[in-house]
């Protein structure tokens, strides 16, 4: 897969570097009440970057989203975005700083059409103020939703809702997109299609964070991966380097 | 036309004058169970705030019931957003046995402190309007008070169905009704929100009660049915739609009309919770189509 960004393949030390990271969590740990799902996880996203999260269920991938987006606090550790502290940012606010999260299993809002599912998410007054122009854009990427527009949400397939979903967190005009399993409980040509969607959004320069369970797919439109297991971070490296690997082969393609 | 016929239209069209208000104070309690999955029992003791208001208005100012309303609405809107901060908000994700106790003790609070201040005694309204002759076409009579309050609390039912649906802040509030782990990351504020809706649904009750002031007399405990009777009628319209809620309110002032014309009044009460629990038993998502808006 050609990538249009360079690879900070060496990323441990890119601090000094010129650029600095869109986004930045150091040594973040979480709990669901007394359970710990994240032991300090550190990690970076460049401007531009695509960068893939792996890792089996459970392993904290999508608690790790969660805290990002502002839904979850940390207990410890620091999260920024474009240099900003926003550990203590309640989601709302994260998403007029510009962060998009298209949580797992869709979630679309089943009572309301597509297009006011589209609506809600340019509901900041950031994003409001070019809502046509984003609903234009979403439905030029998912000319399909375009025949859906007075649908009820929860009426749609699970391909469709998906494409919702991802065209909903679009609509906030987000600098950084976080995808939560978009493969999930979808056919495999649906994956492939919504691959497929993804890759187009990266056309347009926006950065992602991915998670998934579908590692070959998650890795292929993928800059950089991180591979997470229990709460931290077990290997990062370029999505190239992650597919050749070792023990990523072992224990994530069954090769 | 026969006599049976004129009488049940009759029956039907006082049904509907009352079912007006019914509406407006069940879509106040759908308002609030939507978006914030709580059970308001002390939605008819905010109604009563509401009557004490508009009446101390008439009684010590001599404000006319029909505009002292306006000023329950509001005085209830401040006021419930109030306790929403003071007491609900705190207890929001806690159990639904916890909020039951909370609403329900705000109720007991609010009854016997308005009976502390006011005392038990009962209070008649008498204004111009309800002292004149009906208004009658054909053989139909229409009590004029109910008329003008069944017009009012219209408007309030049509704006407030408008504003759910087509505002900003409407549609955050059914996206929270939907959806409320997902709200925020649409950038909605759902704290405030949730505040805002509990304030409305409260002004709702506090408008009822300034309209209902007229037709009734006045007493700390005059609520307690009407907690009852929402109760029924968001059950009716389906739990937590307020279009629901707006015909609920209407079927349930219909049954009871009719109800105290053809079994007297005594039994009005009781063929409301033979239809709540006929509705509950054979069709718990309420008798209009999708469970909630």
């Amino acid at each position: 897969m050609s990538t249009t960004t360079p690879n900070p393949a060496n990323t441990g030390t890119a601090v000094g570097s010129a650029a600095t990271p869109l986004l930045q969590v150091d040594g973040v740990t979480a709990f669901y009440r007394d359970l710990q799902a994240l032991f300090g996880i550190t990690l970076k996203v460049m401007p531009g970057e695509i960068v893939a999260l792996i890792g089996a269920n459970g392993a904290g991938k999508t608690t790790l989203l969660r805290v990002i987006s502002g839904v979850k606090q940390a207990a410890a550790g620091s999260v920024k975005f474009e240099g900003a502290d926003v550990s203590r940012v309640p989601a709302h606010r994260m998403v007029a700083r510009g962060v998009s999260h298209v949580p797992e299993g869709r979630q679309v809002f089943p009572f309301l059409t597509v297009r006011e599912n589209l609506s809600l998410g340019a509901y900041t007054s950031r994003a409001r103020a070019s809502m046509k122009q984003s609903m234009e854009e979403q439905l030029a990427l998912f000319p399909r939703l375009g025949e859906r527009m007075n649908q009820l949400a929860g009426t749609l397939s699970g391909g469709e809702q998906q494409m919702v979903a991802i065209a909903r967190g679009l609509m906030a005009k987000p600098k950084l997109l976080l995808l939560d399993e978009p493969s999930l409980g979808l056919a495999p040509k649906i994956v492939d299609e919504v691959f497929d969607k993804i890759q187009s959004v990266r056309q347009t320069g926006i950065t992602m964070m991915i998670v998934e369970q579908n590692v070959v797919s998650g890795l292929s439109i993928a800059d950089r991966g991180y591979v997470i297991q229990t709460g931290t971070v077990l290997l990062e490296d370029t999505s190239s380097n992650l597919l050749k690997n070792e023990m990523v082969r072992a224990a994530y393609l069954g090769l | 036309m026969p006599r049976f016929l004129t009488d049940f239209i009759q029956a039907c069209m006082d049904g509907l004058l009352t079912g007006a208000l019914y509406a407006l104070i069940g879509m106040g309690l759908a308002l609030i169970f939507g978006v914030m999955r709580i059970v308001n029992f002390a939605h008819g003791a905010f109604l009563m705030v509401g009557m004490y208001v508009s009446w101390v208005l008439f009684d010590k100012f001599q404000v006319n019931p029909y505009i002292g309303f306006l000023i329950s609405g509001l005085f209830l809107f401040v006021f419930g957003y109030l306790v929403y901060r003071a007491l609900i908000q705190p207890i929001r994700d806690r159990s639904d046995f916890m909020q039951i106790l909370m609403t329900t003790g705000i109720a007991l609070i609010l009854v016997d402190s308005v009976q502390l201040k006011f005392g038990a005694d009962y209070h008649q309204t008498i204004i111009d309007l309800t002292n004149r002759p009906p208004f009658s076409f054909g053989a139909f009579t229409l009590n004029r008070a109910a008329l003008l309050s069944f017009v009012i609390a219209g408007v309030f039912i049509v704006g407030l169905q408008q504003f759910v649906v087509r505002s900003r802040t409407g549609q955050a509030l059914r996206a929270i009704a939907q959806n409320r782990e997902v709200a925020p990351l649409m950038g909605i504020n759902v704290t405030m929100i949730q505040g805002f809706s509990f304030a409305l649904g409260i002004a709702m009750a506090g408008l009822a009660g300034g309209l209902l002031l007229p037709a009734l007399y006045l007493f700390p405990s005059v609520g307690e049915d009407y907690t009852l009777k929402a109760f029924v009628i968001v059950v009716l319209g389906g739990m937590g739609s307020i279009e629901g809620a707006a015909i609920g309110g209407l079927v349930l002032g219909m049954t009871e009309s009719i109800t105290s014309a053809y079994l007297g009044q005594q039994w009005a009460l009781a063929v409301d919770f033979i239809l709540f629990l006929l509705v509950l038993s054979l069709k718990p998502s309420g008798i209009f189509g999708r469970q909630r808006a």
